[in-house]
């Protein structure tokens, strides 16, 4: 098998390791991406932010919030057909929350993010591959206090529950980061982000 | 009022990955310990100055995911580990602690703060650093690779004996292996166990004997044993919501060890007494087992002793024809112990049970750090806890009960990052060595942390 | 023993491994699937209509990784069904045969041309399944099959033309050529060079040690797995295979009928024969002459269609036949026309001679102990040492001479485990990837006995087999995946025991240990059909004698057909490149996502 990161050459348009970005001060913006800097495609690699997070706090930014999220993954390209995500409405707004991850820890900066996908075809088996590009896509894109979850919109997928699960797995996200050939289809879904 | 412990930092490893560390494997004898991170390497440290004393490289083409030490070696330290490569390591390196007299190769620059279980002192000290450094680099020797599983090794572990390796995979699948002994490093496949219905996300051995526990994606805990001359499942524990994460067995009875719950307002003698007891009402399940999971929970998971399996007047015995309706003879039958108080809010990543000190600890996506602590339920307890609820309590007063209390939290232990392990060591960073323990937890940024625990 | 188990069987398709790389096998025309179908993702939903059974393959059934059934082969596969059988039946009108003097000819001013000849061929294992479920004899059991497919009151009482199969075989007789050609390969490979290493004078001779490949199993993981095993794999087709070539080779030439007007069913324990008969290299065209018809025309399998033992309890209920009532007697001679080539007859009418399987030849066909036994009779004086290996399914063989000299050392290795130790010992040393450490020294020569925790010596390492012989089941081929098992045993013959079934309640492995200790004594049990006093005689026969007889009647088969006999019975095997993940194929990001969304999950 080839080796996981960098192998595909399609996407060279960033040259550094992939890191998470810090919650800069930027701007929100109406459309395309809210991140100016070139995002790093290649699959992502968990590169600590700085190691104390009360540096997150410090920045001056405007809280992320779900037009940005939505703003990050309505222009993933289905795996399928040249159309973005947000066109086959397979992400919308309404689908998208932030609230914090452990409402028991007041002090927590934790947040999670869920969006809820509805596949296009009720038994798709690349719903797997969306979810994932999704959770690629912002992990890639959002400071590590922020935790994804990205799920089936229940009722819009036959093995809903399943997806789910496997969506959910911290392991199996983390190995299939690791497997080129899938890499290289998500990398592709996110040549239309920016 | 219980006591409550402190969970105290330490020391951090140092220095650390740069990416997610998945486990940290303490060393059975050594104070050392192994850890595996995503960069694909394994780093070696030192647990008396919390220092890097090697890394092996080289060896897996994808994250190293765990990593487990073979028991009963002297003189030399061999270390089997799991990638998402698919493949098993076996890695081997000569050990020059407790030799006495030997000054030579092997020893790096860690060696020089232990505790004197070497008698001579010339191997502590002088102008022999950068030398022995360099030989660090040599200090571990990749000796197979062991392939078969078909997608990523999720955890490795070695049976009480050290003859046999476990392993266990995405692809369903659990192998045994027997390390051969024969000087060749080879190892031969000895059964394969596809009964699962999804990733299989651990294994354990038993503390003495050969039987294993799995933990899976599918939601269920499996035992196997050995029958005739192959292996098979004895138990399918069904309990738990969601996918099995960790499993970690009690520890058994043994000099040193944990002997039993503990009770406040009891004098010694009575506590003894009160331990022996339970130690003998509990002889025949055996060391029981536990769990974390997907769903939240800890659980403790007891076997129900083999007497209590009655034949039937449908036996086998009675009638001839083979019964269907019971479980056969080697069937065992397990039963939930204990829910643990609910501490976590995200999914439980791994636990430990402390074989010295009996104190259970669990971690995981919520980056806290829970411990707790088994305690006898005292005859005012039981009073109250009957008077507060209808229900029926139909132990009888020989039966001693037991209940599981939180006892310590350290909330975002790491920071923000999900912590992925908790392993219980002995603290080696002190003279004169006690028998304390030390916590060591895992994270997402590679980041590694020793704690102490105080009353 | 975990490992008879066979009850995984899934009502979904299997989560396919990392990458699965086995490649879409194309079907005949019927279907209308091919590569770019295989492009949408709904292919799998179209294809199957609602009455087939949901796809069937056990875990434990097929060595190639719990993943390596995609989607679509799953759907090949679920394809071969006994409602298969049943729909073709009633699709084609049987082509009316004659009966002339000379022989069975086909009656060409009826023939409408849309019709089919159906045959079929069963093997041993199925008999002894059947045999154990009814508690009748082997020989019966093969009575009820017959019947079955060919008697008045099975196939034939229902369906749309009230079809059947016209000649039924016994797999036995082709096994027996099998037999003899593996001891053939075996002894050409000893004596064309002493070693192993080099490569022999004959290069399409298979490498030492010679492996065996009736297991389609075993097959699929070799090639998928382990490639560097295929050299070593025996030429020879399997007896499923070798019986198709059979038959259709034969049929076609004396009946003038185009192959593909030959529908061929073949009975079989296991599913992984599914899979064979799916198999490009089991076609005509491996040995059809360039002739008139040939050029353009898809390829025709040597077998259309496989079902398993316990399918064939489908066929049958489906059919409303009950098995049960199925007259336990040779077919009525109307119903069983001879063979249309007369002397080719006699190698299908070959059978087997009383105790000649058993506990030593296995329950697979006996290739191992063929080649053993026909090195002894060679070596008259010589011994036979046995060795168990560390299970019941590891056995190692040594034929000494009188002076004590090994002759020939060989092998049984049966079961994913033991395999995976064989595979190991054949594997080219690897070497290391680390810069100066020092790897694991491996001598080539003298290595020192492993002792194990069974304190069984396991013996030499894998070049000094001769031959081995491999089977993916634990047990053989008896306790195959499509086996009827206890439990559908019990379904089958109805609470009749006194006892109150619960035929969700898994049996436990003793019980099913037990049940296939019966499934073996069935098939052990199979006694010579003989009732001529010139068949007797053939029990007489050495080894030799009936070698010669073998070879012979291969030659005429060779002959009437005018092809070379190797091109008849010997078939290839090929090297499945994974291509997941390659980056030599930019240009293909659709066939990476076909191939994720053929897969449950994704594949991750």
């Amino acid at each position: 098998m080839a080796e996981m990161q960098n192998s595909n050459p399609t996407i060279l348009n960033s040259a550094d390791l992939p890191t998470r970005l810090r919650p800069t001060a930027t701007r929100k913006s109406e459309y395309g991406g809210i991140f100016t800097s070139a995002l790093p495609l290649a699959p992502v690699d968990f590169e600590s932010a700085p190691s104390s997070d009360s540096e997150d706090d410090n920045l001056l930014e405007e809280p992320i919030d779900e037009q940005e999220i939505y703003d990050l993954i309505s222009s993933i390209s289905d795996p399928e057909h040249p159309i973005s995500l947000g066109e086959l409405a397979v992400v919308s707004l309404p689908d998208i929350e932030i609230k914090p991850t452990l409402p028991d820890v007041p002090d927590s900066p934790l947040q999670t993010v869920t969006v809820l996908i509805t596949p296009t075809i009720t038994h798709c088996s690349l719903a797997t591959v969306i979810g994932l590009g999704v959770r690629v896509r912002l992990e890639q894109s959002l400071p590590s206090r922020f935790r994804m979850d990205v799920r089936i919109k229940e009722g819009t997928h036959s093995t809903g529950d399943e997806v789910n699960k496997q969506l959910a797995d911290k392991e199996r996200v983390a190995a299939a980061l690791e497997n080129g050939a899938l890499m290289g289809v998500i990398a592709k879904m996110m040549e239309t982000c920016h | 009022m219980s006591p409550k412990v402190t969970i105290t930092h330490l020391s951090d490893l140092t220095p650390p990955s740069q990416e997610r560390t998945w486990l940290t494997a303490p060393h059975p004898t050594l104070p050392l310990v192994a850890t595996c991170s995503s960069d694909k390497t394994i780093r070696v440290y030192s647990l008396t100055n919390f220092t890097l004393l090697s890394t092996i490289t080289g060896g897996h083409k994808r994250s190293v995911r765990t990593a487990a030490w073979k028991p009963h070696m002297t003189g030399e330290s061999v270390l089997a580990t799991g990638s998402f490569d698919a493949t098993v390591g076996i890695w081997r390196r000569w050990d020059s602690y407790g030799q006495e007299g030997d000054a030579g190769m092997g020893m790096s620059s860690g060696d020089k703060q232990i505790p004197t279980d070497i008698s001579t002192a010339a191997s502590n000290g002088t102008g022999t650093d950068t030398a022995d450094r360099e030989e660090d680099e040599e200090e571990w020797r990749f000796a197979v690779l062991l392939d078969g599983h078909d997608s990523e090794v999720k955890s490795v572990s070695w049976s009480a004996s050290g003859m046999l390796l476990a392993t266990c995979s995405r692809d369903k699948s659990i192998w045994i292996w027997e390390d051969l002994d024969d000087g060749d490093n080879n190892f031969e496949t000895v059964a394969v166990m596809q009964e699962h219905g999804g990733d299989v996300k651990c294994v354990s051995w038993h503390p003495s004997e050969e039987c294993l526990a799995s933990g899976s994606y599918d939601d269920t805990i499996r035992l196997w044993r050995e029958d005739l001359d192959d292996w098979g499942q004895v138990a399918c524990i069904k309990g738990h919501g969601g996918t099995v994460w960790f499993l970690d067995w009690e520890g058994e009875e043994t000099e040193g060890n944990w002997s039993g719950p503990v009770a406040d307002s009891v004098s010694e003698s009575a506590l003894s007494a009160l331990q022996a007891q339970w130690r003998s009402q509990r002889a025949l399940s055996g060391p029981r087992l536990l769990s974390c999971s997907d769903d939240r929970t800890v659980r403790v998971w007891r076997r129900q002793p083999k007497e209590s399996q009655q034949t039937g007047p449908l036996s086998s015995a009675t009638t001839g024809i083979p019964s269907i309706i019971r479980p056969t003879g080697t069937d065992e039958v397990w039963e939930e112990d204990a829910v643990l108080p609910r501490a976590h809010e995200l999914p439980v990543y791994a636990v430990a049970w402390s074989k010295r000190t009996g104190l259970v600890a669990s971690t995981g996506a919520d980056g806290r750090i829970a411990l707790y602590e088994e305690r006898f339920v005292t005859r005012e307890q039981e009073q109250e806890q009957q008077a507060d609820s209808d229900a029926m309590d139909t132990t009888s007063g020989d039966v001693l009960r037991t209940e599981w209390v939180l006892v310590g939290v350290q909330d975002g232990a790491h920071g923000i990052y999900e912590i992925n392990h908790v392993a219980w060591a002995k603290r080696a960073d002190r003279r004169p060595g006690g028998e304390e323990e030390v916590l060591v937890s895992t994270a997402d940024d590679g980041s590694v942390k020793v704690w102490t625990l105080t009353r | 023993m975990s490992a008879i188990l066979s009850a995984d069987d899934l009502n979904d398709f299997i989560s396919p491994g990392v990458a699965c790389i086995k490649p879409v096998e194309t079907l005949p025309p019927k279907d209308t699937k091919n590569q770019e179908d295989a492009y949408e993702v709904t292919t799998e939903d179209k294809v199957q209509p609602e009455d087939l059974p949901p796809a069937q393959i056990s875990l434990t059934d097929c060595l190639a990784c719990s993943g390596c059934v995609t989607s679509a082969e799953a759907v090949l596969i679920s394809l071969q069904s006994h409602a298969e059988v049943l729909n073709t039946l009633d699709a084609h009108p049987e082509i009316p045969l004659t009966h002339e003097p000379h022989g069975v000819g086909v009656n060409n001013t009826e023939d409408s041309k849309e019709g089919k000849i159906f045959v079929a061929s069963v093997s041993p294992q199925v008999r002894a399944s059947l045999a154990t479920t009814y508690g009748i004899s082997e020989k019966e059991a093969g009575y009820m099959i017959d019947q079955l497919l060919s008697g008045p009151q099975g196939l034939r009482g229902g369906g749309k033309h009230g079809n059947g199969f016209t000649w039924v075989v016994d797999t036995n007789a082709m096994r027996e050529a099998v037999l003899v050609l593996t001891a053939d390969e075996v002894s050409d490979s000893l004596n064309s060079g002493e070693s192993s290493a080099m490569s022999q004078s004959d290069d399409s001779l298979p490498k030492r040690p010679i492996l065996s490949s009736a297991c389609p199993g075993w097959i699929c993981y070799a090639e998928k797995t382990h490639p560097f095993i295929l050299p070593h794999l025996s030429r020879l087709k399997s007896p499923q295979a070798l019986s198709g070539t059979f038959l259709k080779t034969v049929l076609s030439k004396s009946l003038g009928v185009h192959p593909s007007r030959i529908w061929h069913l073949a009975v079989m324990p296991c599913f992984d024969k599914k899979l064979e008969a799916s198999r490009e290299e089991l076609t005509d065209m491996s040995w059809r002459q360039g002739d008139s018809s040939g050029s353009e025309s898809q390829p025709v399998r040597d077998v259309d269609c496989v079902i398993t033992a316990r399918e064939l309890l489908s066929l049958a209920s489906s059919r409303g036949s009950s098995l049960r009532d199925l007259p336990l007697q040779p077919l009525h001679s109307s119903f069983n026309p001879p063979f249309p080539e007369k002397t080719l007859d006699s190698f299908l009418s070959l059978k087997r001679s009383r105790a000649e399987q058993s506990l030593a030849t296995g329950t697979s066909g006996g290739y191992l102990h063929h080649v053993l036994m026909t090195f002894q009779a060679r070596n008259p004086g010589s011994e036979l040492v046995v060795n168990r290996g560390r299970n019941v399914d590891v056995v190692e063989y040594v034929l000494m001479s009188p002076e004590g000299q090994p002759i020939l050392k060989a092998a049984r290795y049966y079961g994913f485990r033991n395999i995976q130790n064989l595979v190991r010992k054949l594997k080219p040393a690897r070497v290391s990837r680390l810069p100066g450490a020092k790897p694991a020294v491996r001598p080539a020569a003298g290595r020192r006995q492993p002792m194990s925790r069974n304190a069984v010596s396991t013996g030499s390492s894998g070049s000094d087999y001769a031959y081995v012989e491999v089977m993916a089941c634990p047990g053989g081929c008896t306790n195959g995946g499509g086996q009827i098992r206890v439990e559908d045993a019990r379904e089958t013959l109805g609470p009749s025991q006194g006892e109150s079934l619960d035929a969700s309640m898994k049996p436990s492995p003793h019980e099913q240990r037990a049940w296939l200790a019966r499934v073996d004594e069935a098939y052990f049990s199979m006694d010579s059909e003989s009732e001529s006093e010139l068949e007797t005689q053939s029990q007489l026969l050495s080894l030799a004698d009936k070698e010669a007889k073998i070879h012979e009647r291969l030659r005429s088969w060779s002959e009437y057909m005018n092809i070379p006999l190797s091109k008849l019975v010997y078939t290839t095997y090929r090297k499945v490149e994974s291509d997941v993940g390659k980056d030599q194929t930019p240009a293909n990001d659709t066939s990476r996502v076909v191939e994720l969304a053929g897969k449950i999950g994704g594949g991750w």
